[in-house]
């Protein structure tokens, strides 16, 4: 009988992570955009409260500051949570990763939640503005070598997944149509000009999937001072790889005409 | 010379006087005849050769015809209907829709906007 309220919570987080990992996520997503204004609104705020407080310098001011720049920091890392949560979101609902790589990304980012979630509660303690900012920085020091890194290559993932899904489905199409051409060729009707349409798709595909591989390398790679420069570079690669899907779609349906006559 | 002689000279005098200006008139009206053929060719052909040499001729170009003629539309394959097509042809067209739909640029996915140096001295 005592273990029954371990067992009954361990239930319980059993329902809370499946719960999660099945998520839609466009309710996280609109939650984390809706954020961005009340980020906004409260570093507008810490702001002019930091300006009062350099202009006069009184006490009441600082306490003034001490409390609109804890408000303000509670709120920064509540909008990083709710980034992060989005991702994890997008990383669970999205098909084309293995349970392996899946599991990989999700526990990155519950890593990083959970510092945050418990990094959160150490803004109620400090009493001056040198004990805040040492607790900002904290945060801050944080992000910069492990968040930030976790969260645009999570969303490079995503964005190469995406790509990655386009690319196979595609393949299987071709695989497909091949299929059925040796079926025709083998009632004895000429389909040259399909089979070099066939060999042209077949062309563009591996293009396609070399600019992926080279997005996800570039993805995997961020570092330093060019990290959003090279994601861009990732997404760039992904559009040029997006290119040649959508030429081999194409010779795709000329070989459909052409076997149909038309 | 008798008197008889004298009429019969004057009478033959007068004879050859009408002829000779019966031959007058008849050369008179012979030239006239003669005036009149040329100028009447002159006015029927050299006008319209000399309009016809100095002044260009516009050239009356007819515009070709266009012979229409309908073509049958070519024969469909007997595969035009074979379903497992039909299905290849349905899934391509749904991926190409998919393919031109994707968007790589997606704001969201990018790190939020924060202010990451908070500093309360300066």
């Amino acid at each position: 009988m005592r273990k029954l309220p371990i067992i009954l919570l361990g239930l319980l987080l059993i329902a809370l992570t499946a719960t999660r990992t099945l998520a839609d996520s466009s309710g996280s997503q609109m939650a984390y955009t809706n954020f961005s204004d009340i980020y906004r609104t409260s570093y507008q705020n810490y702001i002019t409260v930091k300006n009062k407080y350099l202009t006069y310098r009184t006490l009441a001011a600082e306490k003034e500051a001490l409390e609109s720049g804890r408000d303000f920091l509670k709120i920064r890392e509540q909008y990083i949570i709710l980034y992060l949560n989005m991702l994890r979101d997008k990383v669970a609902e999205q098909g084309g990763f293995t349970l392996s790589e899946r599991n990989l990304i999700i526990s990155k980012i519950d890593v990083e939640n959970t510092w945050l979630a418990s990094h959160r509660s150490l803004y109620d303690t400090p009493t001056t503005l040198d004990d805040l900012e040492r607790v900002s920085d904290q945060t801050q020091d944080r992000y910069e070598s492990v968040i930030r890194y976790v969260g645009l290559q999570t969303s490079g993932e995503i964005l190469y997944n995406k790509a990655a899904i386009l690319e196979k489905s595609l393949r299987s199409i071709i695989a497909a149509l091949e299929f059925e051409t040796k079926t025709i060729l083998a009632s004895g009707t000429d389909l040259t000009l399909a089979q070099r349409w066939l060999l042209a798709a077949k062309n563009k595909i591996d293009l396609a999937k070399d600019k992926q591989n080279e997005a996800v390398l570039t993805f995997m790679a961020l570092r330093g001072q060019n990290l959003v420069a090279d994601y861009n570079k990732g997404i760039f690669l992904l559009s040029e790889s997006n290119q040649y899907l959508k030429e081999a779609d194409s010779f795709v349906l000329e070989i459909i005409k052409s076997i149909k006559g038309e | 010379m008798d008197l008889e002689q004298k009429e019969g000279i004057v009478a033959q005098e007068k004879a050859i006087g009408s002829k000779k200006s019966l031959l007058k008139e008849h050369k008179f009206m012979l030239l006239a005849t003669l005036l009149i053929v040329v100028a009447t060719l002159f006015v029927t052909f050299l006008p319209r050769g000399s309009s016809q040499n100095l002044l260009p001729r516009r050239a009356i170009i007819t515009p070709p015809l266009a012979i229409i003629t309908a073509t049958p539309p070519p024969a469909p394959s007997r595969w035009a209907t074979s379903s497992a097509i039909l299905k290849i042809e349905k899934d391509t067209r749904d991926l190409q829709s998919n393919i031109n739909n994707t968007d790589y640029q997606d704001p969201v996915l990018t790190l939020p906007n924060i202010d990451n140096n908070v500093d309360f001295h300066n």
